[in-house]
Protein backbone atom coordinates (compact mmCIF):
# COMPACT_ATOMS: atom_id res chain seq x y z
CA UNK A 1 0.00 0.00 0.00
CA UNK A 2 3.06 2.52 0.84
CA UNK A 3 4.45 2.18 -2.53
CA UNK A 4 1.20 3.06 -4.43
CA UNK A 5 0.55 6.01 -2.15
CA UNK A 6 4.43 7.18 -3.05
CA UNK A 7 3.51 6.25 -6.54
CA UNK A 8 0.83 8.37 -6.77
CA UNK A 9 2.44 11.31 -4.96
CA UNK A 10 5.22 10.87 -7.00
CA UNK A 11 2.81 11.12 -10.41
CA UNK A 12 1.29 14.09 -8.93
CA UNK A 13 4.71 15.57 -8.86
CA UNK A 14 5.39 15.09 -12.17
CA UNK A 15 1.64 17.16 -12.62
CA UNK A 16 3.40 19.93 -11.13
CA UNK A 17 6.28 19.47 -12.63
CA UNK A 18 4.94 19.71 -16.36
CA UNK A 19 2.12 22.35 -15.17
CA UNK A 20 3.49 25.91 -16.03
CA UNK A 21 0.70 27.09 -13.48
CA UNK A 22 2.11 24.44 -10.83
CA UNK A 23 5.78 25.45 -11.63
CA UNK A 24 5.47 29.19 -11.21
CA UNK A 25 3.42 28.70 -8.49
CA UNK A 26 6.31 26.60 -6.78
CA UNK A 27 9.28 28.93 -7.78
CA UNK A 28 7.33 32.03 -6.62
CA UNK A 29 6.91 30.53 -3.33
CA UNK A 30 10.15 29.01 -2.90
CA UNK A 31 11.51 32.95 -3.66
CA UNK A 32 9.15 34.29 -1.26
CA UNK A 33 9.69 31.90 1.61
CA UNK A 34 13.51 32.43 1.08
CA UNK A 35 13.52 36.37 0.37
CA UNK A 36 11.25 36.51 3.79
CA UNK A 37 13.78 34.53 5.47
CA UNK A 38 16.90 36.63 3.91
CA UNK A 39 14.76 39.88 4.94
CA UNK A 40 14.05 39.04 8.44
CA UNK A 41 17.17 37.41 8.86
CA UNK A 42 19.18 40.95 7.15
CA UNK A 43 16.19 43.16 9.31
CA UNK A 44 17.54 41.14 12.77
CA UNK A 45 21.18 41.65 12.09
CA UNK A 46 20.62 45.29 11.32
CA UNK A 47 18.41 46.11 14.02
CA UNK A 48 20.67 44.67 16.36
CA UNK A 49 24.24 46.09 15.03
CA UNK A 50 21.91 49.37 14.87
CA UNK A 51 20.93 49.08 18.42
CA UNK A 52 24.70 47.85 19.52
CA UNK A 53 25.76 50.27 17.86
CA UNK A 54 24.21 53.75 18.76
CA UNK A 55 23.86 52.09 22.66
CA UNK A 56 27.87 52.04 22.45
CA UNK A 57 27.66 55.16 21.19
CA UNK A 58 25.27 56.31 23.51
CA UNK A 59 27.23 54.79 26.40
CA UNK A 60 30.35 56.20 25.18
CA UNK A 61 29.41 59.25 24.80
CA UNK A 62 27.44 59.04 28.52
CA UNK A 63 30.35 57.95 29.71
CA UNK A 64 32.76 60.81 28.13
CA UNK A 65 30.97 63.78 29.45
CA UNK A 66 32.58 66.01 31.81
CA UNK A 67 31.75 66.53 35.20
CA UNK A 68 28.01 67.73 35.30
CA UNK A 69 25.21 68.45 37.46
CA UNK A 70 23.47 65.04 37.98
CA UNK A 71 19.73 65.83 36.92
CA UNK A 72 20.67 66.61 33.78
CA UNK A 73 21.98 63.01 33.10
CA UNK A 74 18.47 61.23 34.41
CA UNK A 75 17.62 62.18 30.50
CA UNK A 76 19.31 59.18 29.58
CA UNK A 77 17.71 56.09 28.14
CA UNK A 78 18.60 52.81 26.31
CA UNK A 79 17.67 51.96 23.00
CA UNK A 80 15.40 48.82 23.15
CA UNK A 81 13.73 47.18 20.76
CA UNK A 82 12.14 44.46 18.66
CA UNK A 83 4.32 33.83 7.31
CA UNK A 84 3.15 30.68 5.68
CA UNK A 85 2.12 29.66 2.38
CA UNK A 86 -1.26 28.57 2.48
CA UNK A 87 -2.60 30.03 -0.77
CA UNK A 88 0.17 28.19 -2.69
CA UNK A 89 -1.07 25.15 -1.78
CA UNK A 90 -4.46 26.09 -2.35
CA UNK A 91 -3.00 26.95 -5.98
CA UNK A 92 -1.17 24.12 -6.12
CA UNK A 93 -3.91 21.38 -5.12
CA UNK A 94 -7.21 23.09 -5.52
CA UNK A 95 -7.64 20.33 -8.31
CA UNK A 96 -5.87 17.02 -6.48
CA UNK A 97 -9.36 14.88 -6.63
CA UNK A 98 -11.35 17.06 -8.50
CA UNK A 99 -9.33 17.31 -11.42
CA UNK A 100 -9.63 13.44 -11.05
CA UNK A 101 -13.00 13.22 -10.89
CA UNK A 102 -13.35 15.58 -14.16
CA UNK A 103 -10.96 13.43 -16.32
CA UNK A 104 -12.88 10.72 -15.37
CA UNK A 105 -9.72 8.99 -14.18
CA UNK A 106 -11.25 8.80 -10.40
CA UNK A 107 -13.22 5.95 -11.54
CA UNK A 108 -10.75 4.38 -13.55
CA UNK A 109 -8.38 4.30 -10.77
CA UNK A 110 -10.69 2.79 -8.30
CA UNK A 111 -11.48 0.31 -11.22
CA UNK A 112 -7.31 -0.55 -11.30
CA UNK A 113 -8.07 -1.31 -7.50
CA UNK A 114 -6.74 1.48 -5.92
CA UNK A 115 -8.68 2.94 -3.28
CA UNK A 116 -9.87 6.24 -2.70
CA UNK A 117 -8.44 6.57 0.75
CA UNK A 118 -4.85 5.52 -0.83
CA UNK A 119 -5.29 7.58 -3.37
CA UNK A 120 -6.23 10.66 -0.53
CA UNK A 121 -3.01 9.35 1.05
CA UNK A 122 -0.68 9.90 -2.12
CA UNK A 123 -2.03 13.29 -2.79
CA UNK A 124 -1.58 14.12 0.96
CA UNK A 125 2.13 12.81 0.70
CA UNK A 126 2.34 15.14 -2.57
CA UNK A 127 1.15 18.20 -1.07
CA UNK A 128 3.35 17.60 2.43
CA UNK A 129 6.06 18.08 0.36
CA UNK A 130 5.05 20.74 -1.81
CA UNK A 131 4.63 22.69 1.87
CA UNK A 132 7.80 21.13 3.15
CA UNK A 133 9.78 22.88 0.09
CA UNK A 134 8.25 25.93 1.05
CA UNK A 135 9.40 25.67 4.53
CA UNK A 136 12.45 24.43 3.53
CA UNK A 137 14.02 28.26 3.31
CA UNK A 138 12.64 28.94 6.73
CA UNK A 139 13.61 25.62 8.27
CA UNK A 140 17.21 26.45 7.19
CA UNK A 141 17.17 29.33 8.45
CA UNK A 142 15.72 28.38 11.75
CA UNK A 143 18.52 25.66 12.19
CA UNK A 144 21.13 27.89 11.15
CA UNK A 145 20.02 30.15 14.32
CA UNK A 146 21.08 26.66 16.41
CA UNK A 147 24.53 27.21 15.10
CA UNK A 148 24.30 30.66 16.06
CA UNK A 149 23.72 29.66 19.80
CA UNK A 150 19.91 29.77 19.96
CA UNK A 151 18.01 26.55 21.91
CA UNK A 152 17.57 23.51 19.77
CA UNK A 153 14.36 23.08 21.51
CA UNK A 154 12.45 26.11 21.11
CA UNK A 155 13.81 25.92 17.31
CA UNK A 156 12.62 22.28 16.79
CA UNK A 157 9.35 23.00 18.41
CA UNK A 158 9.28 26.02 15.81
CA UNK A 159 9.82 23.55 12.90
CA UNK A 160 7.95 21.20 14.29
CA UNK A 161 4.58 23.70 14.41
CA UNK A 162 5.29 25.17 11.07
CA UNK A 163 5.14 20.91 9.63
CA UNK A 164 2.08 20.99 11.64
CA UNK A 165 0.37 24.46 10.41
CA UNK A 166 1.92 22.98 6.58
CA UNK A 167 -0.49 19.66 7.43
CA UNK A 168 -3.39 21.40 8.63
CA UNK A 169 -3.64 23.43 5.11
CA UNK A 170 -2.68 19.88 2.97
CA UNK A 171 -5.92 18.53 4.49
CA UNK A 172 -7.84 21.05 4.72
CA UNK A 173 -6.79 21.62 0.49
CA UNK A 174 -7.75 17.69 0.25
CA UNK A 175 -10.68 17.94 2.43
CA UNK A 176 -12.53 20.60 0.12
CA UNK A 177 -11.18 19.01 -3.51
CA UNK A 178 -12.89 15.29 -2.34
CA UNK A 179 -16.02 17.17 -1.70
CA UNK A 180 -16.04 19.51 -4.71
CA UNK A 181 -18.03 18.40 -7.39
CA UNK A 182 -15.59 20.20 -9.85
CA UNK A 183 -12.19 22.31 -10.02
CA UNK A 184 -13.94 25.70 -10.12
CA UNK A 185 -15.82 24.74 -6.88
CA UNK A 186 -13.35 23.88 -4.98
CA UNK A 187 -11.09 26.42 -5.61
CA UNK A 188 -13.44 28.76 -4.76
CA UNK A 189 -14.24 27.28 -1.66
CA UNK A 190 -10.76 27.00 -0.37
CA UNK A 191 -10.49 30.81 -1.19
CA UNK A 192 -13.39 31.14 1.35
CA UNK A 193 -11.73 29.21 3.90
CA UNK A 194 -8.46 31.08 3.71
CA UNK A 195 -10.41 34.31 3.51
CA UNK A 196 -11.82 32.89 7.04
CA UNK A 197 -9.83 31.55 8.69
CA UNK A 198 -6.42 34.02 8.07
CA UNK A 199 -8.46 37.23 7.47
CA UNK A 200 -12.37 37.08 8.87
CA UNK A 201 -11.68 35.04 12.34
CA UNK A 202 -8.39 36.85 13.12
CA UNK A 203 -10.16 39.86 12.92
CA UNK A 204 -13.27 38.72 14.93
CA UNK A 205 -10.42 37.79 17.48
CA UNK A 206 -9.35 41.07 18.15
CA UNK A 207 -12.03 43.01 18.14
CA UNK A 208 -14.36 40.39 20.23
CA UNK A 209 -11.58 41.13 22.40
CA UNK A 210 -11.46 44.63 22.94
CA UNK A 211 -15.30 44.50 23.48
CA UNK A 212 -14.58 41.96 26.13
CA UNK A 213 -11.96 43.89 27.81
CA UNK A 214 -12.64 47.56 26.71
CA UNK A 215 -9.31 49.74 27.46
CA UNK A 216 -9.72 53.18 27.95
CA UNK A 217 -8.62 56.05 24.49
CA UNK A 218 -4.85 57.31 24.56
CA UNK A 219 -6.25 60.44 25.34
CA UNK A 220 -8.78 59.51 28.06
CA UNK A 221 -5.30 57.87 29.69
CA UNK A 222 -3.16 60.76 28.59
CA UNK A 223 -5.45 63.78 30.24
CA UNK A 224 -5.89 61.17 33.77
CA UNK A 225 -1.86 60.73 34.25
CA UNK A 226 -1.52 63.97 33.71
CA UNK A 227 -4.69 65.27 35.99
CA UNK A 228 -2.36 62.88 38.64
CA UNK A 229 0.70 64.59 37.53
CA UNK A 230 -0.81 67.86 38.30
CA UNK A 231 -1.53 67.20 41.60
CA UNK A 232 1.87 65.82 42.16
CA UNK A 233 3.76 69.10 41.45
CA UNK A 234 6.87 69.66 39.27
CA UNK A 235 10.13 68.11 40.43
CA UNK A 236 12.31 70.62 38.91
CA UNK A 237 10.75 72.92 41.50
CA UNK A 238 11.63 72.52 45.07
CA UNK A 239 9.38 75.68 45.69
CA UNK A 240 6.39 74.00 44.06
CA UNK A 241 2.99 74.67 46.82
CA UNK A 242 2.70 70.78 46.24
CA UNK A 243 5.97 70.07 48.42
CA UNK A 244 5.24 71.44 51.26
CA UNK A 245 3.91 69.31 53.53
CA UNK A 246 7.19 67.32 52.26
CA UNK A 247 9.22 70.43 53.39
CA UNK A 248 7.17 70.75 56.46
CA UNK A 249 8.04 67.23 57.69
CA UNK A 250 11.68 67.12 56.30
CA UNK A 251 12.47 70.50 58.46
CA UNK A 252 10.91 68.77 61.67
CA UNK A 253 12.67 65.05 60.54
CA UNK A 254 16.08 67.15 61.06
CA UNK A 255 14.84 69.52 63.69
CA UNK A 256 15.52 72.54 61.48
CA UNK A 257 13.72 75.27 60.61
CA UNK A 258 15.04 76.05 57.14
CA UNK A 259 15.92 74.07 53.49
CA UNK A 260 19.06 75.86 53.70
CA UNK A 261 19.95 74.39 57.51
CA UNK A 262 18.93 70.90 56.08
CA UNK A 263 22.16 68.20 56.31
CA UNK A 264 21.17 67.69 52.69
CA UNK A 265 20.40 69.80 48.96
CA UNK A 266 16.95 69.76 49.42
CA UNK A 267 16.26 70.41 45.89
CA UNK A 268 18.02 66.79 45.38
CA UNK A 269 15.69 65.22 47.81
CA UNK A 270 12.78 67.00 45.90
CA UNK A 271 13.69 65.15 42.97
CA UNK A 272 14.27 61.61 44.37
CA UNK A 273 10.71 61.83 45.96
CA UNK A 274 8.76 63.38 42.65
CA UNK A 275 10.62 60.58 40.73
CA UNK A 276 9.55 58.09 42.85
CA UNK A 277 5.87 59.46 43.27
CA UNK A 278 6.02 60.02 39.36
CA UNK A 279 7.12 56.72 38.74
CA UNK A 280 4.44 55.13 40.95
CA UNK A 281 2.05 56.71 38.84
CA UNK A 282 3.39 55.92 35.48
CA UNK A 283 3.39 52.67 36.49
CA UNK A 284 0.29 52.27 38.26
CA UNK A 285 -1.37 53.47 34.38
CA UNK A 286 1.52 50.92 33.08
CA UNK A 287 0.32 48.52 34.66
CA UNK A 288 -3.49 48.54 34.58
CA UNK A 289 -2.96 48.85 30.77
CA UNK A 290 -0.55 45.95 30.35
CA UNK A 291 -3.13 43.92 32.36
CA UNK A 292 -6.09 45.27 29.31
CA UNK A 293 -3.26 43.93 26.71
CA UNK A 294 -2.87 40.77 28.13
CA UNK A 295 -6.48 39.87 29.00
CA UNK A 296 -7.47 41.46 25.38
CA UNK A 297 -4.31 39.00 24.22
CA UNK A 298 -5.53 35.82 26.35
CA UNK A 299 -8.93 36.31 24.70
CA UNK A 300 -7.62 36.82 21.27
CA UNK A 301 -5.25 33.42 21.69
CA UNK A 302 -8.81 31.23 22.16
CA UNK A 303 -9.55 32.24 18.46
CA UNK A 304 -6.70 29.68 18.14
CA UNK A 305 -9.18 26.81 18.63
CA UNK A 306 -10.53 28.04 15.72
CA UNK A 307 -7.76 29.75 12.98
CA UNK A 308 -4.93 28.01 12.83
CA UNK A 309 -3.54 30.97 11.85
CA UNK A 310 -3.36 32.32 14.96
CA UNK A 311 -2.22 29.23 16.67
CA UNK A 312 0.62 29.80 14.69
CA UNK A 313 1.21 32.81 15.52
CA UNK A 314 1.02 32.13 18.79
CA UNK A 315 2.89 29.42 18.85
CA UNK A 316 5.91 30.90 17.02
CA UNK A 317 6.01 34.25 19.14
CA UNK A 318 5.92 31.89 22.05
CA UNK A 319 8.58 29.96 21.24
CA UNK A 320 10.47 33.40 19.69
CA UNK A 321 10.08 35.20 23.12
CA UNK A 322 8.54 37.49 21.33
CA UNK A 323 4.88 37.19 22.81
CA UNK A 324 3.13 40.10 25.03
CA UNK A 325 3.84 38.41 28.06
CA UNK A 326 7.64 38.86 27.31
CA UNK A 327 7.22 42.71 25.92
CA UNK A 328 5.64 43.24 29.26
CA UNK A 329 8.27 42.00 31.40
CA UNK A 330 11.18 43.81 29.15
CA UNK A 331 9.34 47.40 29.85
CA UNK A 332 9.28 46.53 33.36
CA UNK A 333 13.31 45.58 33.36
CA UNK A 334 13.96 48.00 31.95
CA UNK A 335 11.92 51.10 33.86
CA UNK A 336 13.29 49.36 37.00
CA UNK A 337 17.12 50.02 35.62
CA UNK A 338 16.08 53.29 34.17
CA UNK A 339 14.31 54.19 37.95
CA UNK A 340 17.03 52.73 39.86
CA UNK A 341 20.02 54.50 37.64
CA UNK A 342 17.67 57.98 37.96
CA UNK A 343 17.17 57.54 41.48
CA UNK A 344 20.95 57.19 42.02
CA UNK A 345 21.42 60.33 40.12
CA UNK A 346 19.24 62.22 42.45
CA UNK A 347 20.82 60.59 45.11
CA UNK A 348 24.00 62.22 44.12
CA UNK A 349 22.21 65.51 43.63
CA UNK A 350 20.98 65.01 47.32
CA UNK A 351 23.81 64.30 49.15
CA UNK A 352 26.65 65.14 46.70
CA UNK A 353 26.08 68.96 46.66
CA UNK A 354 25.18 71.43 49.07
CA UNK A 355 21.64 73.40 48.62
CA UNK A 356 24.33 76.84 48.37
CA UNK A 357 26.10 75.31 45.75
CA UNK A 358 22.78 74.20 43.82
CA UNK A 359 21.24 77.36 43.46
CA UNK A 360 24.20 79.54 42.41
CA UNK A 361 25.15 77.12 39.64
CA UNK A 362 24.73 80.35 37.01
CA UNK A 363 26.25 82.82 38.48
CA UNK A 364 29.82 82.02 37.04
CA UNK A 365 32.13 79.58 35.77
CA UNK A 366 33.24 78.72 39.01
CA UNK A 367 30.00 78.32 40.63
CA UNK A 368 28.63 75.94 37.94
CA UNK A 369 32.20 73.54 38.37
CA UNK A 370 31.31 73.60 42.01
CA UNK A 371 27.64 72.56 41.30
CA UNK A 372 28.80 69.11 39.38
CA UNK A 373 29.68 65.56 40.57
CA UNK A 374 32.55 63.80 39.38
CA UNK A 375 32.03 61.68 36.13
CA UNK A 376 33.40 58.50 37.48
CA UNK A 377 29.54 58.21 38.70
CA UNK A 378 28.16 57.46 35.42
CA UNK A 379 30.60 55.80 34.20
CA UNK A 380 29.57 52.68 36.09
CA UNK A 381 26.99 52.55 34.48
CA UNK A 382 26.33 49.00 33.32
CA UNK A 383 24.45 47.99 29.83
CA UNK A 384 21.03 46.64 30.37
CA UNK A 385 21.30 42.58 29.43
CA UNK A 386 17.51 41.69 28.45
CA UNK A 387 17.48 37.59 29.77
CA UNK A 388 15.42 35.72 27.21
CA UNK A 389 13.24 33.30 28.66
CA UNK A 390 14.81 29.72 29.47
CA UNK A 391 14.36 27.39 26.70
CA UNK A 392 12.23 24.64 28.92
CA UNK A 393 9.38 28.08 29.84
CA UNK A 394 9.36 28.83 26.35
CA UNK A 395 8.69 25.72 24.85
CA UNK A 396 6.01 24.89 27.89
CA UNK A 397 4.47 28.41 27.13
CA UNK A 398 3.86 27.48 23.92
CA UNK A 399 2.39 24.20 24.49
CA UNK A 400 -1.82 25.49 24.02
CA UNK A 401 -0.82 27.11 20.91
CA UNK A 402 0.94 23.70 19.62
CA UNK A 403 -2.47 21.53 20.73
CA UNK A 404 -4.60 23.79 18.83
CA UNK A 405 -2.74 23.14 15.71
CA UNK A 406 -2.38 19.21 16.79
CA UNK A 407 -6.31 20.05 17.06
CA UNK A 408 -7.25 21.36 14.22
CA UNK A 409 -4.91 18.67 11.75
CA UNK A 410 -6.64 15.96 13.93
CA UNK A 411 -10.21 17.40 13.18
CA UNK A 412 -9.17 18.27 9.18
CA UNK A 413 -7.46 14.91 9.08
CA UNK A 414 -10.72 12.97 10.52
CA UNK A 415 -12.79 15.28 8.07
CA UNK A 416 -10.93 14.36 5.41
CA UNK A 417 -10.68 10.39 6.39
CA UNK A 418 -14.82 10.43 6.40
CA UNK A 419 -14.99 12.53 3.03
CA UNK A 420 -12.32 9.56 1.50
CA UNK A 421 -14.65 6.58 2.55
CA UNK A 422 -17.31 8.13 0.88
CA UNK A 423 -15.75 9.00 -2.55
CA UNK B 1 -9.82 7.91 -18.48
CA UNK B 2 -6.20 8.08 -18.81
CA UNK B 3 -3.67 10.92 -17.73
CA UNK B 4 -3.26 13.49 -20.18
CA UNK B 5 -0.10 15.01 -18.55
CA UNK B 6 1.24 11.63 -19.33
CA UNK B 7 3.06 9.94 -22.11
CA UNK B 8 1.06 6.77 -23.15
CA UNK B 9 4.11 4.27 -22.35
CA UNK B 10 3.98 6.83 -18.89
CA UNK B 11 0.27 6.38 -18.36
CA UNK B 12 0.73 2.23 -18.73
CA UNK B 13 3.73 2.32 -16.76
CA UNK B 14 1.61 4.44 -13.78
CA UNK B 15 -1.75 2.23 -13.98
CA UNK B 16 0.32 -1.08 -13.72
CA UNK B 17 2.53 0.09 -10.87
CA UNK B 18 -0.57 1.00 -9.08
CA UNK B 19 -2.07 -2.63 -9.74
CA UNK B 20 1.17 -4.07 -8.85
CA UNK B 21 1.79 -5.67 -12.29
CA UNK B 22 4.88 -4.14 -13.46
CA UNK B 23 6.00 -4.88 -17.06
CA UNK B 24 9.34 -3.66 -19.17
CA UNK B 25 9.20 -0.85 -21.31
CA UNK B 26 9.67 -3.45 -24.14
CA UNK B 27 6.82 -5.29 -23.16
CA UNK B 28 4.52 -2.15 -23.37
CA UNK B 29 6.02 -1.26 -26.75
CA UNK B 30 5.08 -4.39 -27.85
CA UNK B 31 1.43 -3.92 -26.23
CA UNK B 32 1.09 -0.61 -27.92
CA UNK B 33 2.39 -2.10 -31.51
CA UNK B 34 -0.12 -4.62 -30.93
CA UNK B 35 -3.16 -2.09 -30.36
CA UNK B 36 -1.35 -0.42 -33.65
CA UNK B 37 -0.69 2.78 -31.96
CA UNK B 38 1.71 4.81 -34.33
CA UNK B 39 5.34 4.78 -32.57
CA UNK B 40 5.54 8.69 -32.98
CA UNK B 41 2.47 9.14 -30.50
CA UNK B 42 4.68 6.96 -27.35
CA UNK B 43 6.03 9.39 -26.18
CA UNK B 44 3.92 11.88 -26.39
CA UNK B 45 1.45 13.90 -24.15
CA UNK B 46 -1.69 12.06 -24.06
CA UNK B 47 -3.23 15.32 -24.35
CA UNK B 48 -2.36 16.04 -28.01
CA UNK B 49 -3.88 12.23 -28.79
CA UNK B 50 -7.30 11.73 -30.37
CA UNK B 51 -9.92 9.48 -28.54
CA UNK B 52 -9.10 6.76 -30.73
CA UNK B 53 -5.40 6.75 -30.07
CA UNK B 54 -6.31 7.24 -26.17
CA UNK B 55 -9.01 3.81 -26.95
CA UNK B 56 -5.94 1.88 -28.21
CA UNK B 57 -3.80 2.84 -25.15
CA UNK B 58 -6.25 1.91 -22.95
CA UNK B 59 -6.46 -1.68 -24.48
CA UNK B 60 -2.79 -1.77 -24.46
CA UNK B 61 -3.13 -1.52 -20.81
CA UNK B 62 -5.74 -3.83 -20.90
CA UNK B 63 -3.81 -5.99 -22.39
CA UNK B 64 -0.95 -5.69 -20.42
CA UNK B 65 -2.91 -6.13 -16.81
CA UNK B 66 -3.68 -9.72 -18.63
CA UNK B 67 -7.62 -8.59 -18.17
CA UNK B 68 -9.93 -11.70 -18.94
CA UNK B 69 -12.52 -9.52 -20.13
CA UNK B 70 -12.41 -6.06 -22.23
CA UNK B 71 -15.32 -3.86 -21.39
CA UNK B 72 -15.33 -1.60 -24.09
CA UNK B 73 -18.54 1.34 -23.56
CA UNK B 74 -19.31 2.82 -26.43
CA UNK B 75 -15.52 2.90 -27.85
CA UNK B 76 -16.36 4.60 -31.37
CA UNK B 77 -18.45 7.26 -30.21
CA UNK B 78 -16.69 10.83 -31.19
CA UNK B 79 -14.75 9.06 -33.68
CA UNK B 80 -14.48 9.85 -37.55
CA UNK B 81 -15.31 6.91 -39.74
CA UNK B 82 -11.69 5.41 -40.48
CA UNK B 83 -10.89 5.35 -36.81
CA UNK B 84 -13.90 3.62 -36.56
CA UNK B 85 -12.84 1.36 -38.78
CA UNK B 86 -9.48 0.97 -37.68
CA UNK B 87 -10.71 0.46 -34.30
CA UNK B 88 -13.48 -2.93 -34.82
CA UNK B 89 -10.52 -4.33 -36.72
CA UNK B 90 -8.44 -4.00 -33.75
CA UNK B 91 -11.21 -5.78 -31.43
CA UNK B 92 -11.63 -8.22 -34.38
CA UNK B 93 -7.88 -9.50 -33.99
CA UNK B 94 -7.84 -8.89 -30.69
CA UNK B 95 -10.89 -11.67 -30.72
CA UNK B 96 -9.24 -13.88 -32.83
CA UNK B 97 -6.27 -13.69 -30.26
CA UNK B 98 -8.15 -15.41 -27.84
CA UNK B 99 -9.49 -12.07 -26.00
CA UNK B 100 -12.95 -11.80 -24.73
CA UNK B 101 -14.78 -8.29 -25.51
CA UNK B 102 -18.04 -7.52 -24.22
CA UNK B 103 -18.68 -3.98 -26.30
CA UNK B 104 -21.44 -1.99 -26.01
CA UNK B 105 -22.25 0.00 -28.91
CA UNK B 106 -25.40 1.97 -30.73
CA UNK B 107 -22.94 1.39 -34.08
CA UNK B 108 -25.16 -1.47 -34.98
CA UNK B 109 -23.26 -2.37 -38.27
CA UNK B 110 -20.14 -2.13 -37.28
CA UNK B 111 -21.29 -4.45 -34.34
CA UNK B 112 -22.50 -7.04 -36.50
CA UNK B 113 -18.87 -7.10 -38.11
CA UNK B 114 -17.05 -7.88 -34.94
CA UNK B 115 -19.32 -9.57 -32.81
CA UNK B 116 -19.91 -13.32 -32.31
CA UNK B 117 -22.80 -12.41 -30.39
CA UNK B 118 -25.09 -9.65 -30.05
CA UNK B 119 -27.62 -8.81 -27.48
CA UNK B 120 -30.23 -6.39 -27.77
CA UNK B 121 -30.85 -3.96 -24.97
CA UNK B 122 -34.20 -2.22 -24.12
CA UNK B 123 -34.84 -0.78 -21.15
CA UNK B 124 -32.34 -2.86 -19.35
CA UNK B 125 -33.54 -5.73 -20.58
CA UNK B 126 -32.32 -8.34 -23.66
CA UNK B 127 -34.66 -8.00 -26.13
CA UNK B 128 -33.03 -10.07 -28.97
CA UNK B 129 -30.26 -12.48 -29.45
CA UNK B 130 -27.73 -12.73 -32.81
CA UNK B 131 -25.09 -15.09 -33.05
CA UNK B 132 -22.81 -15.23 -35.93
CA UNK B 133 -22.86 -17.92 -38.20
CA UNK B 134 -19.82 -20.16 -38.67
CA UNK B 135 -18.86 -18.46 -41.40
CA UNK B 136 -19.32 -14.70 -42.13
CA UNK B 137 -20.71 -11.79 -39.58
CA UNK B 138 -24.38 -11.13 -38.37
CA UNK B 139 -27.00 -10.28 -40.37
CA UNK B 140 -26.78 -6.55 -40.18
CA UNK B 141 -30.14 -6.17 -41.91
CA UNK B 142 -32.00 -8.41 -39.09
CA UNK B 143 -30.25 -6.58 -35.94
CA UNK B 144 -31.29 -3.08 -37.82
CA UNK B 145 -34.63 -4.19 -38.29
CA UNK B 146 -35.07 -5.29 -34.66
CA UNK B 147 -33.72 -2.12 -33.32
CA UNK B 148 -35.21 0.67 -35.92
CA UNK B 149 -38.40 -1.29 -35.26
CA UNK B 150 -38.07 -1.61 -31.34
CA UNK B 151 -37.55 2.04 -31.38
CA UNK B 152 -40.37 3.01 -33.38
CA UNK B 153 -42.85 0.67 -31.26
Amino acid sequence: MSSTVFTIARDEWRYWRRSSLAQTVLIIALLLAAASVWVTHAAISHTTEQRQHMQSESITAFEEQPDRHPHRMVHYGHYLFRAPPPLLLIVLGFGVMTREREAGTLDFLKVQGVSPLVLLAGKGVAMAGAGLLVLTPLIIGALLTVLNGAQVVPVLTFILSYLIYIVVWCALVLLISTLARSNSVSFSGLVAVWILLCLVVPRIASNTASVMVASPGKLETDFAVLKKLRQMGDGHNANDPAFKAFKDNLLAQYNVDSVEDLPINFRGVVAQKSEADLTEVLNEFAEQQMAQQLSQAVIARMFGWLSPMIAIQNASMKLAGTDLENYQRFMREAEAVRFEFVQSLNKLHAEGMSLEQDANKYKNAEARKAATVDAENWQMLEEFQFTPLPAGQRFSNSLTAVLQLLFAAGLVLGFTYIAGRRV
Amino acid sequence: MLYGHLTAIENIQYFLSLSGKDKSETEIVAALQRVALQESAWRAALSGYSKGMRQKTAIALALLREAPILFLDEPTSGLEPVAIDEFNRLVSQLAAQGATILMVTHDVYGACHVANRIGLLRDGEIVGMFDAPEQGNIDSEAVHKAFTQGVVA
